[in-house]
C-alpha cells in the first residue's frame, strides 16, 4: 500500500498541514455546511478535507465543492459509521493528523489549530477541544449537566482519567488513534467510549480549551428522556470495554510507543500547561 | 382432544411457514433447522399429549408446566443467537457501506483527472 503523506514527519507550520485531514461528518447540513467548509479553507488551506455524508436526504452533498473529497454512505450509519469511513479514509491514504470537525458549525476553523498543535506538542495520541476547560460562556441545561457529570464520573472510574468534556466531537488524532478507529469504532454516541478505550490501551488522551458556537440549527436540543439514553448507553459500553476490547488484533504491540512511562491521564492543569506551551 | 388439535396446528403451522419462506428463498437453508427443531417438539406433543407428562417424569419435573418454562429458555436462547447474527451482519453492512463511499469517491476522483490515491 502507497501512502502518498505517510514519509512525513510530525512538523509544526503551515505546510505541515498536508499530513492532515479533516473529517466532517454530515447528516442533513446543507444549510451550515457551506460555511463550515469555507472557513475551513480559508484558515487552513493547506489542510485536505473529506465531508462524510451519512445518508443525508437533503442537498448536503451538492453544496461540497470539488476541493473537497466526499464520501457518501449509501445509507444512514449515525454518527459512529460516518466517523469511521473519515477515519478509514485517513488511514488508507496515510493521513498523520484527523481532525473532527462537525458539519453543523458548532465547531470554529479557527480552533483547528490549536489542536493540532497540541498533539504534536504534547505527543498525545487524542486531543479533545473541550468547552468547559476554561471558564467560557457556553452555557448547557442543568438536565446535560447531570449527564456530563454522570459520563464523567463513569469516565474516572473505568480509565482513571478526568475529562471536563467527554462528549465534545472537536477532536484530533494522531496515526496511532487514526489506525486504532479504523479498526474498530463505536457506533452510538462513540466520544465518551473512544476516550475511555484509548487510555485503556495505553494512549495519552488530552484536553484543550477550545471555543465552540452554540447550535445554530437547533434540531439537536436533546431531550430528557434521549439525555438518559444517552447516559446509559455510554454508561453499559463503558463498563462492558472492562471486560472486552475492541481493538485487540489491530496491533497494539505494534503501536505502542515507546514512552510507555509518560502518563496516560491528563489533568486539566497539565492540559491547560500544554495549551499554553501550543501558542 | 382440542389440545392435540391446537397442538397439531401450531406445529404444522410452524413447519409450513418456514417451508415457505423457504421456497421463496426469504429464508436460508441453515435456519431450517432450527424451525424444525420449534416445530417438531408441537408436532410431537400433538400426536403424544400425554409426552409432557412422560417427559416430566423422566426428567422428575414435578410440575409438566415447568417444561413450557424450559421451552421459553429454549426460545429465549434463540432469540440470542438471532440477535447475534443481525449484530454480526450489522458490522458488517458497516463495513460495506464505508467500502462503497471510499470507492464512489475514488472513481469521482478518477474522473475529475486528479492523481488516483490509494484507498484501503
Amino acid at each position: 500500500m502507497v501512502h502518498p503523506r505517510g514519509a512525513h514527519d510530525i512538523d509544526v507550520g503551515a505546510d505541515g498541514l498536508a499530513e492532515c485531514l479533516i473529517i466532517v461528518p454530515a447528516f442533513n447540513e446543507e444549510s451550515t455546511l457551506p460555511r463550515v467548509l469555507y472557513d475551513l479553507r480559508r484558515v487552513l488551506p493547506g489542510a485536505d478535507i473529506v465531508v462524510v455524508d451519512d445518508g443525508s436526504t437533503d442537498g448536503t452533498a451538492s453544496v461540497v465543492p470539488d476541493s473537497v473529497a466526499l464520501l457518501r454512505l449509501p445509507f444512514n450509519l449515525g454518527i459512529g459509521g460516518a466517523m469511521q469511513a473519515g477515519y478509514r479514509y485517513a488511514h488508507g491514504l496515510g493521513y498523520r493528523i484527523a481532525v473532527q470537525v462537525d458539519g453543523d458549525g458548532q465547531h470554529q476553523a479557527e480552533e483547528v489549530d490549536k489542536l493540532i498543535a497540541a498533539l504534536k506538542r504534547t505527543g498525545a495520541d487524542l486531543v479533545i477541544g473541550s468547552r468547559f476547560l476554561e471558564r467560557g460562556s457556553y452555557r448547557q441545561s442543568p438536565a446535560r449537566e447531570i449527564g456530563s457529570v454522570l459520563l464523567r464520573g463513569a469516565i474516572r472510574l473505568v480509565s482513571r482519567v478526568s475529562l471536563t468534556d467527554c462528549t465534545s466531537g472537536f477532536r484530533a488524532a494522531n496515526g496511532r488513534a487514526i489506525e486504532l478507529f479504523a479498526h474498530w469504532y463505536p457506533d452510538d454516541y462513540p466520544e465518551p467510549e473512544v476516550a475511555a478505550l484509548l487510555v485503556r490501551n495505553g494512549c495519552r488522551v488530552v484536553e484543550v480549551p477550545a471555543r465552540m458556537n452554540p447550535r445554530t440549527g437547533g434540531r439537536s436540543s436533546i431531550t430528557l428522556a434521549a439525555g438518559l439514553v444517552y447516559v446509559a448507553k455510554v454508561g453499559i459500553a463503558l463498563f462492558l470495554d472492562v471486560f472486552r476490547n475492541p481493538w485487540k488484533g489491530a496491533g497494539l504491540d505494534r503501536l505502542q510507543p515507546a514512552r510507555a512511562e509518560a502518563p496516560a491521564s491528563s489533568t486539566e492543569a497539565e492540559a491547560a500547561g500544554a495549551w499554553e506551551r501550543a501558542r | 382432544m382440542i389440545r392435540t388439535i391446537v397442538l397439531l396446528t401450531l406445529g404444522v403451522l410452524l413447519l409450513a411457514l418456514a417451508f415457505k419462506r423457504l421456497r421463496q428463498r426469504r429464508l436460508k437453508e441453515r435456519y431450517v433447522l432450527l424451525f424444525a427443531l420449534l416445530g417438531l417438539p408441537f408436532l410431537a406433543l400433538g400426536f403424544w399429549p400425554d409426552g409432557v407428562v412422560y417427559l416430566s417424569d423422566l426428567l422428575q419435573i414435578e410440575k409438566p408446566t415447568l417444561l413450557v418454562l424450559a421451552l421459553t429458555v429454549f426460545v429465549v436462547l434463540m432469540l440470542l443467537e438471532l440477535l447475534t447474527l443481525v449484530s454480526v451482519q450489522d458490522q458488517k453492512l458497516t463495513r460495506l457501506a464505508q467500502d462503497v463511499a471510499m470507492l464512489a469517491e475514488r472513481i469521482d476522483r478518477g474522473k475529475a483527472g486528479e492523481p488516483r490515491t490509494d484507498v484501503e
